[in-house]
């Protein structure tokens, strides 16, 4: 008998659900407060990964975690053994997100604001927001910007000694846009009435599915700033709220954050559960999700190191050194808009810096899947993403006009009933062959993009500053082989004359 | 036929709904389905395709779009 699966329809409005390449398979998203997770819920996770996914949870650039491969009818099932714990899905799609933060001020002595309770006012001042549009926010609490809040997010908060600087804009994917600076010196109140004011501004001016960036696009950013900037000493009423993993006091100067090594966030259950393990015996109880895709143990003393190292190691995991940051990817090979392997590129990538013995660069590379680059390939000293040629078979193509809502550039027309894609405004995503349903769109030429150069903030141990800029593409369709070619190439200049 | 009006129910809400109705009906049945422009045109034709189904007809009506397809 057919037995009919138990689906909450109120819930999956809320998002958290995203469907995979294979058939009924979807990942599931897991909200993370504060970009923290406290040891015994992350374990959960990785529980659920076990019993319901393929034994992986994915660390992810979005600071929470992913379980991949959840067959459709499990989705309740997964959703009540969250909340078990107290956990819930992330809101995803268009909506106010939840705020990326980087550390509390109590963990890192860089911080001088404390994100976390600035997270913790915006959180809690857009916890039922009904959705319509889609807003990132990013708060980081130094000039290092390690969550990349100007490019990551359409607001992004930098502390500074005197408050928070205001950026607007930020985004990657197909129209990447750097976050121009709208306010400064700003206390946590006024940042949430800023964001007050960008929101009842977008509801007002914006079209269906506008981001910042478009905004500012259509409009003049000095429009757009006047507007975000008014009467921002009005209170706005925000409740006090405590996140779950937020410290009382500072954690003393012995202690510090442990990253461990994820190559492309791919972490398996038992080594999660590890993990969570080594932050209740030695830190503080819970693991925080690190923008370039790793958990991080904080708050340990540095006499423990070489005994978590040890543990870590009997599981398969070791701590990032300071040769290469976090190799990072994408769902690239099982995510619905992958065009190449981006977890198969960078494990040969991660061969080649072994062979090379790069050992001081904490140097960023990155892999994504497509264009939409969610890997941050971007912002990386190396990235990668996949490419693919669109051409339209003119015998099958219906002028149905599905693909060119598809596009996101706009370079699709229909004239004489027949789809006409324009080969300089493509920018090789595969949006239009995977939304035609009638297969008139096909792959040409497909292949890796690699770009260098690109710059996005710096985790603590770095000493660079944070400056954000956007890689420059010196290559296009070229084969995997070609890509590793490259690498190798600028990997060993890299190495003798540094970054 | 069948038919299922999804004009905006967003993702993935929609599909889920596509695949109960789907579970209802037998191999080779046809479902016509109303989906509103954006997200849902572009991303429920495609999941039912990739799921194994065939799409019939696609057919803009002013703001929304008409899908037929046949159950795989
Ligand atoms: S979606 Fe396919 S059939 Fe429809 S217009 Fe585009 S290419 Fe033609
Ligand atoms: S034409 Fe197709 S491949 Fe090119 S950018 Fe548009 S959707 Fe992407």
């Amino acid at each position: 008998m057919n037995q009919k699966p138990k689906i909450d329809f109120e819930q999956l409005k809320r998002g958290g659900v995203v469907k995979l390449k294979e058939k009924d398979m979807f990942s599931v998203w897991v909200r993370a407060v504060c970009c923290n997770m406290d040891a015994r819920k992350l374990k959960m996770v990785a529980d659920i990964a076990e019993e319901f996914g393929r034994g992986i949870v994915l660390f992810t650039t979005r600071q929470f975690p992913i379980i991949p491969h959840i067959h459709f009818k499990d989705l309740e099932t997964v959703r009540e053994k969250l909340k078990e714990v107290n956990l819930m899905l992330d809101r995803c799609g268009a909506r106010v997100r939840s705020a990326d933060v980087c550390y509390d001020a109590n963990i890192c002595p860089h911080a001088v604001t404390n994100p976390i309770t600035l997270g913790e006012k915006i959180d809690q001042y857009w916890r039922d927001d009904p959705g319509g549009h889609k807003i990132k926010i990013s708060i980081v609490g130094c000039s290092k910007q390690c969550t990349s809040p100007r490019v990551l997010s359409d607001l992004g908060f930098v502390g500074t000694e005197q408050g928070y600087a205001a950026y607007l804009g930020g985004r990657l994917g197909l129209k990447p846009f750097i976050g121009i600076k709208v306010a400064e010196k700003l206390s946590e109140d006024q940042c949430v009435k800023l964001i007050d004011n960008f929101f009842v501004f977008l509801r007002r001016e914006g079209k269906e599915g506008e981001r910042s960036a478009d905004l500012i696009n259509r409009l003049g950013i000095e429009k757009v700033k006047a507007e975000i900037n008014k009467d921002l000493s009005a209170a706005v009423g925000t409740k006090p709220y405590i996140c779950d993993t937020k410290l009382g006091e500072k954690v003393g100067t012995n202690k510090v954050i442990l990253r461990v090594r994820a190559t492309c966030g791919e972490v398996t259950s038992s080594q999660t559960r590890k993990v969570a393990d080594l932050s209740e015996k030695y830190g503080l109880g819970f693991v925080h999700f690190s923008v370039r895709g790793t958990p991080e143990i904080p708050g340990v003393s540095k006499e423990n190191v070489p005994a978590i190292a040890h543990e870590l190691a009997g599981v398969g995991l070791e701590l990032l050194d300071k040769g290469t940051d976090n190799l990072q990817s994408c769902f690239g090979s099982y995510c619905t808009n992958g065009i190449v392997d981006a977890q198969g590129l960078l494990r040969k990538v991660e061969k080649i810096i072994q062979k090379l013995g790069i050992n001081n660069l904490n140097l960023k590379i990155a892999a994504s899947g497509c264009p939409n680059n969610c890997a941050v390939s971007l912002i990386s000293d190396i990235g990668f993403w996949g490419v693919i040629e669109p051409i339209v078979n003119l015998d099958k193509c219906t002028g149905c006009a599905i693909c060119v809502s598809a596009c996101k550039v706009n370079a699709i027309e229909i004239r004489d009933k027949k789809a006409v894609i324009d080969p300089n405004k493509c920018k090789g995503c595969m949006d239009c062959i995977l939304a035609c349903p009638f297969d008139a769109i096909v792959g040409g030429k497909r292949g890796f993009a690699v770009s260098i150069g690109g710059r996005g903030g710096f985790s603590p141990s770095d000493s660079r500053e944070g400056e954000t800029k956007l890689g420059q593409v010196i290559a296009e369709f070229v084969s995997e082989e070609e890509a590793l070619q490259i690498t190798e190439g600028r990997l060993k200049k890299f190495k003798e004359e540094g970054l | 036929m069948e038919s299922i009006d999804l004009r905006g129910v967003s993702c993935p809400l929609n599909y889920v709904k596509v695949k109960l109705k789907l579970e209802e009906l037998g191999f080779g049945q046809e479902l016509e389905i109303l989906l509103s422009d954006g997200e849902p045109i572009i991303n429920v034709p495609r999941s039912a395709k990739e799921d194994g189904n065939k799409i019939l007809e696609v057919e803009k009506i002013d703001d929304y779009f008409k899908v037929v397809l046949k159950k795989g």
